[in-house]
């Protein structure tokens, strides 16, 4: 049902193997016993409950965890199965997506797996004799089986009990129900009309109605490994005790945590006075990592010039001979340093550099490097540094620094916020004289493994491919590249489903299982792809051949971008035909124009915001909406929704496309500088409608790391 | 669960194999990783163990030894680069510590490096030998690669002499503490400075919480 959701595709050296197993055996034993969240706070503030968020049990409590805490949280009380991926977007903002079985809702016996989003706002804090108060929804938007809503007020007494207060609605408002208080505002609170569709569907006009209930709990840190609960729940499981799936005895739940570590929770529970049941918890942060940080070689340190400036001369730089001396010189320290030269021209006290860094994860930290290596090579009388960082071709930015101020702000200890306010960050549209640069041919390949997963297929929740990919990329000239990547499948189970898509609309993803089976290994990509600036802020792309493992054809994109901008907007066209499902060169009938306007908007402290307008594979027009937080160490977590044209009938389940992004830098595991990433896209349930066509290297994704404020936001990695 | 996902996932990946990431830093690194990791079973070789005082006689320029102590690593260093009155200091597998006169204001390569330090009047404080009070600034980046500053508040104070061998060599020295806190932070720097020659032969000095203390054993002086 649900397409490709996790890929991992990484390359690494093949001349060392050891070497991958020592590194691997340093990243295994680092994540063992890492102390991943070493602050108090995770113990303090909040334990998680049963349903893999703040609480007691079951019952929500107004605690948050600490800032950009990721939780995963596997559940299971008599027979009721809850996945859980809980984070938490802001310091008071949460949210949790939930994958559950609801086990006997419609049939005796019968599981029915359903997938659920909740978010929680803690609206005050807590002070000496005032409660935490925070307010909550359960299960928008999706099928609002466990749809509820609740007020919640947590105070603590003492170091160690944490109690709650708390009023629900909806399943929330089920036992010992009373009617609304909120119906003091109007009659039409008295009223929840349990609206179960396709799911997808916003009902706020059902939040906070019907009858509400109060719920509360109490959790004892007995010790500090120690969390013992008891709360009085305010669902009463009422269709569930119905159809047998739990004997409802009683509102009285206990709880047992036991904290492992920083990062690990174990639990177990007794609940409604028949059921038990036992649960799991990971917590860890993306701010904090398993390594403790990269570890880089020491520097080149800055070489500074005599003080007798006039032993400086001007230039220096007066033969041809000169030039390609100091070219081979500079490429070669730069080499050492993992970095490629691909021009050098020296103009009077103005030396310009063009370099492209295959090794650091911080862009910043391969500006930082080349302008230390640049004091150790270039004559003394160059004073203007311009390093033009490049990706596929691109001229991403022109990064200016003078030499003096490198030698000054060395080892200041506000060194890196002076050496930023020294920088010139601009433009880097025009390109070098044809002589200053020498981009060599490149080629480079790789074997790596990957994975293919087909995600919530309900009899089968996680299916996967594992494989074998060949990788590899020729620059033909700068900015044009050949690449392609074959797939060989080993073993998996993503062709053993027999769900047939039920589709009305052009089947333009809904086809997964065909490629499953008929196209397990076959060619993932191969297209030659030319890179441009077309002008002064702006990029262009344009990819010919297999786009991607369902559709080929040829994809143009514009974006425009200044250095420093928040904002950016982009164009991009294609004209797309699928392929084959034996992913190898052959194509099928159905081909479509698709194509979008966007704009990229960068809110600042790592959030961005993108609104893409236009028209989707099936022929579909509407909109997608997205937003991430980014780290600075390169984690990436996001979420998106498509609506278009089509009806939610016409979609299907789900209503519309969403899901989550989430991406995952290797040096965050590895402790040493790489710029590989896990990254994969989590979807509900992949259908038809809102599909976009999966076309790599997207320019915004290209250049955004080297402006503005992502540039700035890493400087501190300057020094490094 | 997830880290074993995760774990998994990584294993994959390193598995993996081709041209695209096979470059020197990536060597370099892991050397110093090499260092840092290498476990506690076997003992790792000590000063004595790396070199001899006829070996050292014989080095005509400023030649260092840094020990983390925690790791029971040692390596020699030789002078990488001079700025105004900073010394950067660098190992054969490229660690790094960057000192301005006999204190320590920078770390390279060590994981939870000092990036940075203002440590304005420490070392006249040091050489002075009295009781004293100064502060200290560090400067750290955190897990996201953002600086963060701490602010010790420091008192010195003289702790008797001491005979010290270095390598074979033996120096009488007067011996400085300095406590510095910051909140719950608390570390101690001890500095060995040779009577008569007022060369700071030894000090043990504070990097970071992940890093604990490193020895620094001077072995040839920078003459100045």
């Amino acid at each position: 049902m649900t397409k490709k959701a996790i890929a991992v595709r990484a390359r690494c050296s093949a001349k060392d193997p050891i070497r991958n197993w020592l590194v691997l055996a340093v990243a295994a034993g680092l994540i063992g016993p890492a102390p991943v969240l070493a602050q108090e706070g995770i113990n303090k503030s909040a334990t998680l409950s049963f349903s893999g968020t703040p609480g007691h049990v079951e019952m929500p409590s107004a605690r948050s965890l600490p800032d950009a805490t990721l939780g995963a949280t596997i559940s299971n009380f008599s027979g009721f199965h809850r996945t859980t991926l809980g984070f938490q977007i802001t310091p008071r903002l949460s949210v949790a997506f939930r994958y559950s079985n609801l086990k006997g809702y419609f049939k005796p016996g019968e599981d029915f797996f359903d997938r659920s989003v909740d978010l929680q706002y803690r609206l005050i804090d807590e002070g000496t004799w005032r409660p935490a108060v925070a307010v909550g929804l359960r299960d928008i938007g999706g099928t609002g089986f466990l749809a509820s809503e609740y007020v919640v007020a947590t105070k603590a007494f003492g170091d160690r009990v944490d109690a709650s207060l708390g009023l629900g609605w909806g399943r929330l408002g089920t036992n010992n129900g009373f009617r609304n208080p909120l119906s003091v505002f109007g009659d039409s609170f008295d009223n929840r009309v349990s609206d179960v569709g396709f799911g997808g569907n916003f009902s706020v006009d059902q939040w906070f109605r019907g009858d509400a209930a109060l719920f509360a709990g109490i959790n004892w840190r007995a010790t500090d490994k120690l969390t013992l609960s008891v709360e009085y729940s305010s669902d009463d499981y009422r269709v569930e005790d119905a159809s047998g799936a739990i004997d409802y005895r009683s509102p009285l739940n206990f709880g047992v945590q036991y904290h492992l570590n920083n990062t690990v929770t174990l639990g177990g529970y007794y609940a409604y006075g028949s059921a038990i049941g036992a649960s799991a918890t990971i917590l860890f942060n993306p701010k904090t990592p398993v390594s403790g940080g990269s570890i880089l070689g020491a520097p080149p340190p800055v070489l500074v010039r005599s003080a007798d400036v006039t032993s400086w001369g001007a230039g220096a730089v007066t033969s041809d001979a000169d030039a390609l001396n100091m070219r081979v010189a500079l490429a070669t320290e730069l080499a050492k340093n993992g970095l490629i030269l691909e021009g050098l021209a020296i103009d009077g006290q103005t030396a310009r550099v063009q370099l492209r860094n295959p090794t650091y994860d911080s862009e910043t930290t391969a500006i930082g490097r080349t302008a230390r290596i640049m004091t150790r090579v270039l004559p003394a009388g160059v004073e203007r540094f311009e390093i033009v960082p490049t990706v596929r071709g691109l001229r991403t930015t022109r990064v200016t620094v003078l030499r003096s101020d490198l030698e000054r702000l060395e080892n200041d200890p506000d060194g890196v916020r002076l050496s930023y306010a020294a920088a010139e960050i601009t433009d880097a549209a025009p390109a070098f004289s044809t002589t200053a640069i020498q981009v060599q041919p490149r080629f480079s390949w790789g074997i790596a493994p990957y994975v293919e997963t087909t995600l919530f297929d309900p009899d089968s929740p996680l299916r996967a491919d594992f494989g074998a990919e060949l990788s590899a990329s020729y620059d033909v000239a700068p900015g044009l590249i050949l690449s392609g990547a074959a797939q060989v499948k080993l073993f998996g189970n993503r062709s053993n489903s027999d769900r047939a898509p039920n589709s009305v609309l052009p089947r333009v993803r809904s086809d997964t299982l065909l490629y499953a089976r008929e196209g397990a290994s076959g060619i993932d990509y191969l297209t030659l792809d030319y890179f441009a600036r077309p002008g002064a802020n702006l990029y262009s792309r344009v990819t010919l051949g297999y786009l991607e493992s369902m559709f080929g054809g040829a994809s143009a994109e514009v974006l425009w971008k200044p250095v420093n901008s928040r904002l950016a907007l982009g164009v991009e066209v294609n004209y797309a035909r699928q392929r084959d499902f034996d992913r190898l060169f052959g194509f099928q009938d159905y081909d479509v124009v698709t194509g979008h306007a966007s704009a990229y908007y960068a809110f600042g402290n790592g959030f961005e915001g993108s609104l893409d307008v236009g028209r989707y594979l099936a022929g579909d027009v509407g909109a997608t909406l997205s937003v991430a937080r980014t780290f600075g160490n390169g984690w990436r977590v996001g979420a998106f929704a498509t609506k278009t044209n089509i009806s939610a009938a016409e979609f299907g389940e789900g209503s519309f496309d969403k899901g989550l992004t989430l991406s995952v830098p290797l040096s965050w595991f590895l402790g040493q500088p790489s710029q590989r990433t896990i990254s994969g896209v989590i979807r509900p349930i992949t259908r038809d409608g809102g599909a976009r066509l999966d076309v790599r290297n997207r320019l915004y994704g290209l250049v955004n790391e080297y402006h503005d404020p992502e540039l700035s936001d890493q400087w501190g990695q300057f020094w490094r | 669960m997830r880290s074993t996902m995760f774990a998994g996932l990584m294993a994959l990946t390193l598995a993996a194999c081709g041209t695209e990431a096979s470059n020197p830093a990536s060597q370099v690194v892991r050397g110093v990783v090499g260092l840092i990791q290498s476990g506690p079973k076997a003992p790792l070789p000590g000063p004595d163990d790396l070199l001899t005082r006829d070996v050292i006689d014989q080095v005509t320029v400023p030649y260092a030894m840094v020990g983390i102590e925690r790791r029971g690593a040692y390596a020699s260093m030789t002078l990488a680069g001079q700025n105004g009155p900073f010394n950067s200091w660098v190992t054969s597998d490229s660690a790094g510590v960057i000192m301005r006169g006999d204190i320590v204001t920078a770390t390279k390569g060590l994981g939870a490096d000092l990036a940075a330090a203002d440590v304005t009047g420490i070392a006249e404080a040091v050489r002075a030998n009295r009781a004293a009070t100064l502060r200290r600034e560090h400067r750290y980046l955190d897990g996201e690669g953002r600086v963060f500053g701490v602010t010790y508040d420091c008192t010195y104070a003289p702790a008797g002499a001491e005979e010290i061998t270095i390598i074979g060599r033996t120096y009488d020295t007067d011996v400085m503490t300095e406590t510095c806190v910051a909140g719950d932070e608390r570390f101690e720097n001890r500095y060995w400075t040779g009577r008569g020659d007022g060369i700071v032969w030894q000090s043990r000095q504070w990097v970071s919480n992940g890093v604990g203390p490193i020895l620094f054993l001077n072995l040839v002086p920078i003459a100045n």
